[in-house]
C-alpha cells in the first residue's frame, strides 16, 4: 500500500501527481502486481481532495493497464504493469549520481544550484532528442 | 446529465444596489463546485435565493428542477445549507442541535449525524458556546448532513478556521462526498483549497456568472500569451482576451481559446498554460475594471 | 417546533413565572391578612367619620407600617406590559437576526410562517395564563395596598380583561418591533416607548371618554356615589368655561350673603348667577362593558400586530 503526498506548489495538477506517484512506485518495485491501491475514499479522507480527482487518476492508470478496478473489492496493480527497473540497473546509476553530487558540493554548489543544474541537463538531453 | 442547481436570469435588487444582475449558470449533479467572486458579487445572495431565504427580484433558481419560490419545503428537504459564520444556538448542547434537526426535518438520519459528530471528536453534551471554530464547523456540517441532502450549500465554510481545522473540515467533507455522492457548492476566497477540492468552477463578478464549467476544461481552454505589441491584433482575432497588461512594447494577456490556435511562436511570442489562481484572478480583475469604468 | 420553542425559551418562561410568584406571593399573603388587621385597628369607623381623631391617625400609621411595602408591588402589577414588550416580545425575532440563527432555523424543513406562528401561539398562551393568574391574585393583593376599599375605576387596571389584554398587546408590540428593526436593543426601546404611549393614551383618553361617551350632569346632586367622576368644571349658559376669578368671587358672595340659609347648595347659587356645574362621569354599570371594549381593542391590536410580524418575516429576505 502506498501513501500519496501532494506538492501544492509544483503547479502539477493533482491527478497527475497521483498518477506519477503510482507509476514511480511500480517502477521502483514499491508496488507489485496484485498489490491494492488505497480506496478513493481513503485517499480523499487523507488528502482532503476532490473524489473525482482520485477516480480520474485511477481511471487513467487503468487505461494505461497499470491497475485494474474490481467493483466492490478495490483497485489492484495488474500483472501487465511495467516490470520494475531491476535493482542491478538502478543501483549503480544511483551510486554514480551520488558521486557526481559529492563532486558538485565539493565545487561549492548548494542544493538548489545542483537541482537547477540537473534540471538544465535533463532539458538539454530531452529537447535535443525532440529536435 | 441532471442539474443540481440552475440559475436562470436571476436578478436581485437591494434598494439601489443590484446584487445579482441577470445571472445564469448551471451546476451538474455529483460535482463539487467552487463559487468564487469578490465580496459583494452576490454569492451569498444566490445561495439564499436557492434555499428560499431570499426571493429574487426576477428570474429563478431551480434546485433539482424545483424553485424555492414555488415549493420551499420541497427544496429544503433535499438541500443542506450552512450559512456564513455557521450560526448555531450558543446555549444549546451539541445534542440539542441535532435534536433540533430531528424535530424540524421530515427526513432526518439521527444516527448518521451523531456518528459524524463523534468522528469529529465533539462530545454530545458540550455547549455550542464552548466549541472551537473547527468544532462548530463540524457540528454545523453534521446538522446540514443529517437530512441526507442531495445538495449541500456551504457559504464560506473555511472562514475563520485555522489551517489544521480547515484541513480536517475538508477531509470530512471530501469523505462524505466520496461516500454519498452529494453535490457540494461552496463559496471561498481560498483558491488553493478550491483547486484541491473542487472539480467545477463558477466565477461571479458584477452579479453575473463570468465563467462556469469543469475546472480542468476551463483551465485547459485558457493560456497566457506574452508578445511584442504588434501581435495584439493577432491575439484579438484568435482568442478572447480576459485580462491584459501592456507596456510600451509588450502585451501580456490571459486569453480564452475556443479551438486550437497555431501561435506564431519564436518571434518573441510565448504561450504557456495557466493555473487556476491566475485564471480566477484574471476574471476578477476584469470584473472589477468593468465595474469601475461603468 | 414546540420542542424548539421550549428549549430556546424555557428560562424566559421560568423567569416570567418566577417574577409573578416572587411579586405575587408575599403580596397575596399580605392581602389575605389585611382585612382582619383593618377590622382590628378599627379603621372602617375612622374612614366613615371625616373628622377622625388622633387614635385614627395612629391606626392609619400602623396600617402603613405593616402594609406600606405592598405599594411597590402594586406598581409592578400594573407595569407588567412594560416588562413583557421589551423583554419577551422584542427579542423573539430580532435576536435570531442578530445571531444570524434565522439562517439556520429557516433552512431546516419548516416554513418561516410555521416557525413564527408556533412561537407566537406558545408565547401568547403561556403569557395569557400567567397574566390571568396575576389578575386572579390582584384583587386579594389589593386589599393591602390601601386601608380604603379600592374603587372600581382603580380596580379596573388590574381586572383580568386589562391585565391579559395588555400583556398580549405588549407581546405583539415587542414582536413586531423586533421583526421591523431586527435589532434587539432598538426593538426593546421602541417597544417600551410604544407600550408607554399606548397605555397612557388608553388610560387618560380612551377609557374615560372615548369608548363610551361619559354622562354629563349639570348638578352634583343625583350622581351615584360609586360613579367614576372624570371631570367637573363650571360653564356659562353657552357652555364656555368660567374663569377662576369669577368662581372665587361667586363663592365669596355665597358665604357673605348667607345664601346658605336659603339655598340648598353653592351650585344653586352659581346657577342663579348664570354659572353652571358640568360633571362628566361613568356609572358603575358600565364597568363590564368598558372592560369588554378595552380587551377587544388590545386583543384586536395584538392580532393585527402578530399578523404584520408574520408578514414581515415572510416577505423580507433573511
Amino acid at each position: 500500500m502506498i501513501a500519496f503526498r501532494l506538492d501544492e506548489r509544483s503547479g502539477v495538477p493533482t491527478y497527475l501527481q497521483l498518477i506519477e506517484q503510482v507509476r514511480s512506485a511500480v517502477r521502483y518495485g514499491i508496488l507489485r502486481p496484485g498489490d491494492q491501491l488505497p480506496t478513493a475514499r481513503d485517499v480523499v479522507g487523507r488528502l482532503a481532495i476532490n473524489p473525482n480527482t482520485v477516480l480520474k487518476a485511477y481511471r487513467e492508470l487503468e487505461r494505461e493497464g497499470v491497475v485494474r478496478s474490481f467493483p466492490g473489492r478495490g483497485t489492484f496493480v495488474t500483472q501487465e504493469a511495467p516490470r520494475p527497473i531491476a535493482r542491478s540497473i538502478h543501483e549503480p546509476l544511483r551510486r554514480s549520481l551520488r558521486r557526481w553530487i559529492a563532486d558538485a558540493r565539493h565545487a561549492g554548489l548548494d542544493r538548489q544550484a545542483i537541482a537547477d543544474l540537473l534540471g538544465l541537463a535533463l532539458r538539454d538531453a530531452f529537447e535535443e532528442e525532440i529536435a | 446529465m441532471s442539474l443540481a442547481l440552475e440559475a436562470v436570469n436571476v436578478s436581485k435588487r437591494f434598494g439601489r444596489v443590484l446584487a445579482l444582475n441577470d445571472c445564469s449558470f448551471a451546476v451538474p449533479a455529483g460535482r463539487i463546485v467552487g463559487l468564487v467572486g469578490p465580496n459583494g458579487a452576490g454569492k451569498t445572495t444566490l445561495l439564499h435565493i436557492a434555499v428560499g431565504l431570499a426571493e429574487p427580484t426576477s428570474g429563478r433558481v431551480h434546485v433539482f428542477g424545483i424553485s424555492a419560490r414555488e415549493d420551499v419545503l420541497g427544496v429544503l428537504s433535499r438541500v443542506g445549507f450552512v450559512a456564513q459564520e455557521r450560526p448555531l444556538y450558543r446555549g444549546f448542547t451539541v445534542a440539542d442541535m441535532l435534536e433540533l434537526g430531528r424535530r424540524l426535518n421530515a427526513r432526518w438520519d439521527f444516527a448518521y449525524a451523531r456518528q459524524r459528530v463523534a468522528n469529529a471528536g465533539v462530545a454530545l453534551d458540550r455547549k455550542i458556546g464552548s466549541l472551537s471554530g473547527g468544532e462548530r464547523a463540524q457540528v454545523a456540517l453534521s446538522l446540514a448532513l443529517g437530512k441526507r441532502p442531495e445538495l449541500l450549500l456551504l457559504d464560506e465554510p473555511l472562514g475563520g478556521l485555522d489551517p489544521l481545522a480547515r484541513r480536517s473540515f475538508l477531509q470530512e467533507l471530501m469523505s462524505t462526498a466520496a461516500e454519498s455522492g452529494v453535490t457540494v457548492i461552496l463559496t471561498s476566497h481560498e483558491i488553493a483549497a478550491i483547486e484541491r477540492t473542487c472539480d467545477y468552477l463558477v466565477i461571479l463578478g458584477r452579479g453575473r456568472a463570468e465563467l462556469a464549467g469543469d475546472i480542468d476544461t476551463v483551465v485547459g481552454s485558457h493560456v497566457a500569451v506574452t508578445a511584442p505589441s504588434r501581435y495584439e491584433e493577432f491575439i484579438r482575432t484568435h482568442s478572447a482576451i480576459v485580462d491584459t497588461e501592456r507596456t510600451e512594447r509588450q502585451i501580456s494577456a490571459l486569453v480564452r481559446v475556443s479551438q486550437a490556435v497555431d501561435w506564431p511562436t519564436g518571434n518573441g511570442l510565448q504561450v504557456r498554460p495557466v493555473n487556476l489562481e491566475e485564471l480566477v484572478l484574471a476574471y476578477l480583475r476584469r470584473a472589477r475594471l468593468e465595474r469601475t469604468t461603468k | 417546533m414546540i420542542w424548539l420553542t421550549y428549549r430556546q425559551h424555557r428560562w424566559e418562561a421560568l423567569l416570567t413565572l418566577a417574577v409573578i410568584v416572587i411579586l405575587g406571593l408575599p403580596n397575596l399573603i399580605a392581602g389575605l391578612q389585611a382585612p382582619s388587621v383593618i377590622a382590628a385597628l378599627g379603621i372602617p369607623a375612622c374612614v366613615a367619620n371625616p373628622n377622625f381623631g388622633t387614635e385614627c391617625s395612629a391606626a392609619f400609621n400602623q396600617f402603613g407600617r405593616q402594609f406600606g411595602w405592598t405599594s411597590y408591588f402594586s406598581i409592578l402589577f400594573v407595569a407588567l406590559p412594560a416588562l413583557v414588550a421589551p423583554f419577551l416580545g422584542a427579542p423573539l425575532v430580532s435576536r435570531e437576526h442578530e445571531f444570524r440563527t434565522s439562517l439556520l432555523v429557516w433552512a431546516q424543513g419548516i416554513t418561516r410562517t410555521r416557525w413564527l406562528v408556533t412561537k407566537i401561539v406558545l408565547f401568547a398562551a403561556v403569557l395569557a395564563g400567567g397574566a390571568w393568574l396575576l389578575a386572579a391574585i390582584a384583587p386579594i393583593a389589593a386589599q393591602a395596598w390601601s386601608y380604603r376599599p379600592a374603587r372600581w375605576q382603580d380596580a379596573f387596571e388590574w381586572s383580568p380583561a386589562v391585565i391579559v389584554g395588555t400583556a398580549l398587546f405588549a407581546l405583539a408590540l415587542g414582536v413586531f418591533a423586533g421583526a421591523l428593526t431586527r435589532r434587539a436593543l432598538a426593538a426593546m426601546l421602541i417597544a417600551l416607548v410604544a407600550i408607554a404611549v399606548a397605555r397612557g393614551a388608553v388610560i387618560s383618553q380612551l377609557r374615560p371618554t372615548a369608548f363610551i361617551p361619559p354622562i354629563v350632569a349639570t348638578s352634583h346632586v343625583g350622581i351615584p356615589p360609586d360613579a367614576w367622576v372624570i371631570s367637573s368644571d363650571y360653564v356659562d349658559a353657552n357652555g364656555n368655561p368660567v374663569g377662576i376669578d369669577r368662581l372665587i368671587q361667586l363663592n365669596n358672595e355665597f358665604f357673605r350673603t348667607g345664601s346658605r340659609a336659603v339655598l340648598v347648595s353653592s351650585d344653586d347659587y352659581y346657577a342663579q348667577n348664570g354659572v353652571f356645574v358640568r360633571v362628566k362621569y361613568q356609572p358603575r354599570e358600565r364597568e363590564g362593558q368598558l372592560q369588554g371594549i378595552e380587551f377587544t381593542l388590545y386583543a384586536g391590536l395584538a392580532v393585527a400586530l402578530f399578523a404584520a410580524s408574520v408578514w414581515l418575516v415572510r416577505r423580507r429576505p433573511a
